[in-house]
């Protein structure tokens, strides 16, 4: 049972989807539904004895095409409608005990053409509007599978962090003539103290604004409003500078570090999109080695948040990493 | 099922995977072999889209 079910107050879809509450919850070895199906064995999501990426429907989906009618018909003012969209798993690599962090770059690189494969295709649907790329990873963001692999939702709105996000870049084009992503990159390497990765095509930094303690934001140099504007040279590049933060997350209290990861890029509307530019957005919940960042009352209700790290501090310590 | 072929990228071959070398992630760029990305479109065992993505070396 899914549909959207509109939030008046705050202007923004919310997905019900009661069958989630049903999803696998870390299961015991042995029993992994990413792993590949090996024989006389437990049938995985993956019914092949080995593979190098694979992507799949959620078995569980937030978002379906084509979708169920509502459950719960709304009216005015809290209307409803079907949840249109794609829900998809991306299995990162077959083996279960790595990370992102512990992918070979070419392995890595192989991850960023199939997201660009999947921003492409899934973006040429009709019914889609945006397409979000996003990794859990870690008990203390609400992972239920410990295998390495990433999430897409593509839907069939905009999301309300992005309607917002454009509705500031549009108005810095307008006020300044540039693109709002250029300007920051640019007060950044002026700047340096927040840089965590300089790479040839791509930066690292922690932003002036984070919101989260040891938050990192990666950035192409280079104007790219998404994955399919990248060069091969870029696609290699993205794939060293996401090994090279991940390792430094995990080196900085030497164990894997959890974080939640969104990937910005331009919607699916074939429409250029000058205000904009794709970056990698890394937010770790952890504030300490053993102490976590809560998403609390000041920041669920108020939308403030409260970071008790800083940035310059942050930074140079991913770098010293 | 059915197979389809993309427009060439320089990931390396799979079995590289199984080799788990830790290259130097301060790289980027370079000269890249150029390989195929290949996807066979199948499914899972009730019936859901499942995507399996290989890589080729196209250089023979």
């Amino acid at each position: 049972m899914s549909e959207l079910r509109w939030h008046p107050l705050l202007g923004q879809w919310i997905i019900t989807a009661t069958h989630r509450q049903e999803r696998t919850f870390l299961p015991p070895e042995g029993f992994c539904p990413l792993c590949p199906t090996q024989p006389g064995s437990f049938p995985s999501e993956v019914p092949r004895s080995s593979y190098d990426i694979a992507v799949f429907r959620n078995k569980f989906p937030a978002l379906t095409l084509p979708p169920a009618p509502p459950a719960i018909l709304g009216s005015e003012p809290t209307p409803s409608a079907p949840s249109a969209g794609v829900s998809e798993v991306i299995a990162y690599t077959p083996f279960h005990h790595t990370t992102l962090a512990e992918l070979p770059v070419v392995q890595i690189e192989k991850l960023v053409q199939v997201w660009t494969h999947r921003y492409q295709e899934l973006g040429q649907e009709p019914e889609i509007a945006y397409v979000y790329i996003f990794e859990n990873k870690g008990t203390e963001t609400g992972v239920t599978l410990h295998h390495p692999h990433g999430q897409l939702y593509a839907y069939s709105f905009i999301p309300p962090h992005v309607v917002l996000r454009r509705t500031n870049e549009d108005n810095y084009l307008v006020r300044h003539g540039t693109n709002i992503h250029a300007a920051l990159i640019t007060q950044e390497q002026a700047d340096g103290r927040r840089i965590v990765a300089d790479h040839q095509d791509w930066l690292a930094f922690v932003p002036f604004y984070a919101r989260w303690p040891y938050e990192v934001h990666i950035y192409p140099k280079a104007q790219r409003e998404h994955l399919g504007h990248l060069t091969r040279g870029e696609q290699r590049g993205l794939a060293a500078i996401i090994k090279d933060v991940t390792q430094r997350y995990d080196r900085l209290w030497n164990h894997p570090m959890s974080y939640m990861m969104a990937m910005f890029q331009a919607p699916t509307d074939d429409q250029p999109h000058p205000e904009t530019r794709m970056n990698i957005e890394f937010y770790p919940p952890m504030r300490t080695a053993t102490r976590r960042m809560y998403r609390a009352a000041g920041e669920t209700g108020a939308g403030t948040f409260v970071n008790t790290t800083l940035p310059e501090e942050t930074a140079q310590a991913l770098r010293d990493a | 099922m059915d197979r389809e072929h993309t427009q060439p990228v320089q990931p390396e071959q799979a079995s590289k995977q199984a080799q788990a070398d830790r290259t130097d992630s301060s790289e980027s760029g370079g000269a890249l072999p150029s390989t195929r990305m290949q996807i066979e479109r199948t499914t899972t065992l009730d019936g859901r889209l499942l995507l399996l993505y290989t890589f080729e070396d196209t250089d023979e």
